[in-house]
């Protein structure tokens, strides 16, 4: 990806984020645990989408490989004395710290569109439910109470059982899990939305429907739903990286955090724990601080929480 | 309540219905049919064969009923790699996934419970803080890195616990079981432990934020004027009103853990429905995967089907309506 | 023999939009078996001084200055394990709304033996019988039987009937009453009113009834306590305070009672509103609204005088005896 693409991803990241938290900044920033979740969750992301700068070695150039580096502990030097293994090197003589940036970008890059795009077919679906009622409503609600009441580990392990390995193909199956979730939140706000009066004007005025959906009802619903895709990326990081565990999520061509945990398993019993317990930091650390930051944002946000 | 139970029946019996029909239609958009019932390097004479059987010949609607009714006898089809009805083999693996994931429930709630509860009680202070942020980290870490972790520690570092694999088992009523043999317990616990990680965080948080609202009214200051302790405050009359909702969730979350399981026990190399499913995935088996499906959806029918009559019997007010209506 | 003297009593509240001096020194004398009406507004601190006896004011809220003395012992000044200890067998309290105070989901048996055995060891057997004597003596027919449902199984003035009931258990010295008959019917509430005078003289009992309806306690007090804006703006033995009421809001207060004595009368109005607690005025609090308010009412708060041993006032500008005739 083009180095500008990526800054401005992160810009725009950053505006979304104070956007968000509109007049509520100072219940956020209310104790140092905020500014660190925060920081790190910054400081993550920006390794993620600067890896390719940043990384000491890209691991999935055959060239830069020499397999007389495999498995070697952590701090330890290269054959050619070139370069430092702060983390240690895996079975292939791949540097555990460059698959760990790496590998933070696949993850990070498919949790993160396969919410996007669930969440863009969920409000639709939502929103159109909640402006239609009656039995079109009740159909998708079924429809949507049916999916969830499966966990989803369980629909995405057998959408992957039959779609085979791939990146997009985890995508897919990432927002086939997801859209009912954002389709029932989407719902509840919109019809409490739909009852009040800026609605009513609206439709006095003569607006036409899709006028009124993605005008008015549409920006008053994203701020809570913006919350929860933020947990809900923390949750589909880690779906993604169980599904690599188990071998049927991503290839190995291009690894996630999951994968990489995956591949060193096997060593782990024997001493060689490099190769699995710093991906997994990695991936918890990240998980960790979505989560921190996205629940503080929930509660910042929330009218009715006493102050 | 009669009425009531019979209603839930029939939607229960639609939910299986539902997902009959998805399976067997989805087998269809994905791909042949006679995969899922035959191995791969069949014969062209067995494929011929299993065709007739399972009248791929005829008409579709006509295919639809012959899936219901075999399954209806329990007939799946035969997995390819073990050889035999692909209903048996999971029902064979089924205890020792149920008892996992039974374990790990009850792991889940003697942990998230009282911890939740007291976070509630000192919600302002720093240990409710401290708890709601270790709960955090309780559902960010991914289930099989905990596991792994869990592994390091306690069987290679501190060799307190065995790492891999099912102890000894003890019959009860034809079923193995691990939790009551002698030493096949300390197989299990940290495969459970595992499992109730994710689970606790998620009821402490509910129980803390039940705690949170039920200090809040007035039979909690009632009951201070009477001179009862904090204690049984907190555990007896907080609890019990917390307890209603709760137990609606977690009956619901063992269908969960059933599913999370199969990471526990891939990890663990606990030899569970999970594992089957897993090792079946990636040989192909494909009629075991169908079985393992239908059965998943029966399973968490029938646990839905008891949570909501639980949850009727558990509310006094409730059930007390339903009998004076 | 006094058994509750209250001095220069203060109870404020913090809260974001301020300091609200709910309660802003005031003092009584309770004697043994004495009933003693408090009488005010909403927002004029009567509960609030009934909590603040008990020690049950909740958080912004707390106790800053002042004396309870409780036979002699300064209950302002005990620990939380001292207070517990009195609290249900020494001073007992009973609320507002008895639907909100018993706890839906335990039975009336359990909520009774747990106050019993809160401060004696009696085996629960020996609890339930004393249980079930006191719901006799309020006046529940079958009580064994009744002793097994749950709160919402009454009617309103039996869920009261049981409040009261819990807070007779341990044979308190004090009961404090907040509005107990406020939620009831107005037949219903003629009832109670009856019977828990009769309970408290029959066991020497001393009561505090906290209403803001003058004419509730017109029948049943020893002696009367107006408060106003957190203060005791008069008191006396209840017939003078009634008959000759010295304060211009008591005044008001009687006038504005509907009675047959009245007949063809305009009802007189206190003009204006209740004041914002966290806003007082400078000077008297009653001063906007008082007729006879005088720069110096605006200015100075009035100190409490005695005018006689047994009756104090608030008040620059007093009723005087000719104005009452």
């Amino acid at each position: 990806m083009d180095l500008l693409l990526r800054v401005v991803i992160l810009v725009v990241g950053l505006w979304l984020f104070f956007r968000v938290l509109r007049g509520h900044s100072h219940l956020y920033f209310s104790g140092p645990m905020a500014y660190v979740s925060a920081a790190m969750l910054l400081f993550f992301i920006s390794m993620a989408l600067f890896a390719p700068e940043i990384s000491p070695q890209n691991p999935y150039d055959l060239a830069q490989l020499n397999i007389m580096d495999s498995r070697l502990a952590p701090g330890s030097s290269s054959i050619d004395q070139a370069l430092v293994y702060h983390l240690g090197t895996d079975d292939q003589g791949r540097d555990i710290l460059s698959g760990i940036l790496y590998g933070l970008r696949v993850s990070l890059t498919v949790s993160l569109l396969a919410t996007l795009v669930a969440m863009a077919i969920g409000v639709i679906v939502g929103i159109y439910a909640a402006w239609k009622g009656g039995k079109t409503q009740a159909f998708l609600m079924r429809l949507v109470d049916l999916q969830l009441s499966f966990p989803s580990i369980l629909v995405a392990l057998m959408l992957m059982a039959s779609f085979g390995r791939g990146v997009d193909k985890v995508v897919l199956a990432l927002v086939i899990v997801q859209w009912a979730y954002y389709a029932r939140t989407v719902r509840g706000t919109a019809l409490a939305e739909t009852s009040k009066d800026y609605i009513a004007a609206a439709r006095c005025l003569g607006f036409s429907d899709i006028r009124i959906l993605f005008h008015h009802l549409l920006p008053n619903c994203m701020p809570p739903l913006l919350v929860i895709s933020t947990i809900q990326v923390a949750n589909t990081i880690v779906l993604e990286s169980s599904l690599s565990f188990l071998g049927v999520g991503v290839p190995i061509t291009n690894p996630s955090l999951g994968l990489l945990i995956s591949n060193g398993y096997g060593y782990m019993l024997s001493g060689e724990y490099w190769m699995s317990i710093y991906p997994g930091l990695a991936l918890l650390v990240i998980v960790a601080s979505i989560n921190l930051v996205g629940d503080r944002l929930r509660d910042a946000i929330n009218p009715r929480l006493k102050r | 309540m009669l009425v009531y139970i019979l209603r839930r029946l029939a939607q229960s019996l639609f939910v299986v219905g539902a997902m009959m029909v998805i399976v067997f239609f989805g087998v269809y958009l994905i791909g042949n049919p006679i995969d899922i019932l035959i191995s791969p390097d069949a014969s062209l004479q067995e494929i011929e064969d299993t065709k007739i059987r399972f009248g791929f010949d005829r008409p579709i609607h006509v295919q639809f009923l012959q899936f219901v009714g075999n399954a209806a006898q329990g007939d799946l089809g035969r997995s390819f790699v073990h050889g035999e009805s692909a209903v048996k083999l999971i029902l064979h693996y089924m205890p020792a996934t149920l008892e996992l994931a039974t374990l790990g429930l009850v792991f889940a709630i003697a942990l998230g419970l009282p911890l939740g509860v007291y976070a509630g009680y000192r919600a302002e202070q720093w240990q409710g803080k401290a708890i709601m942020t270790g709960t955090i980290f309780g559902f960010s870490l991914p289930n099989f890195w905990v596991g792994m972790l869990f592994i390091l520690f306690f069987s290679v570092y501190l060799q307190w616990l065995p790492s891999t694999g099912r102890g000894e088992t003890v019959e009860i009523l034809g079923i193995h079981l691990s939790v009551f043999a002698p030493g096949g317990l300390k197989y299990m616990l940290l495969p459970a432990l595992t499992l109730a990680l994710y689970k606790a965080s998620l009821v402490a948080r509910l129980a803390r934020a039940g705690t949170q609202e039920a200090l809040m009214q007035d039979y909690v200051k009632f009951a201070r004027a009477k001179g009862v302790s904090e204690s049984r405050i907190l555990f007896v009359h907080v609890l019990k009103n917390i307890l209603i909702p709760i137990v609606a969730v977690l009956g619901l979350e063992l269908g969960s853990m059933i599913a999370f399981a199969v990471v526990t026990e891939t990890v663990f190399a606990w030899p569970g429905m999970g594992k089957l499913l897993i090792d079946s995935i990636t040989k192909l088996d494909r009629p075991v995967i169908v079985a393992y499906l239908m059965m998943t959806v029966l399973v968490f029918v029938t646990i839905n089907l008891v949570v909501d009559l639980l949850y009727t019997w558990l509310d006094p007010r409730v059930r007390l309506a339903g009998e004076t209506s | 023999m006094s058994i509750l003297e209250v001095q220069q009593l203060q109870t404020h509240f913090f809260t974001n939009s301020g300091v609200v001096r709910a309660v802003d020194g005031i003092d009584f004398i309770l004697s043994e078996g004495q009933v003693l009406g408090l009488v005010g507004e909403s927002g004029s601190g009567k509960s609030v001084t009934g909590f603040s006896i008990l020690r049950l004011v909740d958080v912004p809220g707390r106790i800053v200055g002042g004396r309870i003395l409780f036979r002699g012992q300064d209950l302002a000044a005990l620990s939380q394990q001292e207070m517990r200890a009195i609290r249900g067998d020494r001073i007992a309290m009973i609320f507002q709304d008895p639907l909100m105070t018993l706890n839906p989901v335990l039975r009336i048996d359990t909520q009774m033996i747990e106050a019993v055995r809160a401060h004696h060891r009696v085996s629960k057997k020996a609890a339930l019988s004393r249980a079930c004597d006191t719901l006799t003596r309020v006046g529940i027919p079958s009580a064994r039987e009744r002793l097994s449902s749950y709160p919402h199984q009454f009617s309103g003035g039996m869920r009261q009937r049981v409040a009261i009931a819990i807070a007779l258990l341990n044979e308190p010295d004090l009961i404090v009453a907040d509005e107990p008959t406020t939620a009831l019917d107005v037949t219903i509430q003629s009832q109670i009113l009856s019977e828990v005078q009769g309970l408290a003289r029959e066991s020497g009992t001393a009561l505090i009834w906290i209403t803001h309806d003058l004419a509730v306690v017109a029948g049943l007090a020893d002696e009367i306590a107006v408060m106003y804006a957190g203060r005791i703006v008069e008191s006396g033995p209840a017939d003078a305070v009634l008959q000759r009421p010295r304060h211009p809001y008591t005044h008001g207060l009687l006038g504005s009672i509907p009675g047959l004595s009245r007949r063809g009368k305009p009802l007189q109005q206190i003009p204006g509103m209740a004041p914002n607690m966290a806003n007082l005025p400078a000077g008297c609090a009653f001063a906007p609204r008082c007729g006879r308010a005088s720069e110096q009412c605006h200015s100075r708060t009035p100190e409490t005088q005695a005018l006689s041993p047994t009756r104090s006032l608030r008040c620059h500008h007093p009723l005087s005896e000719e104005e009452l005739a």
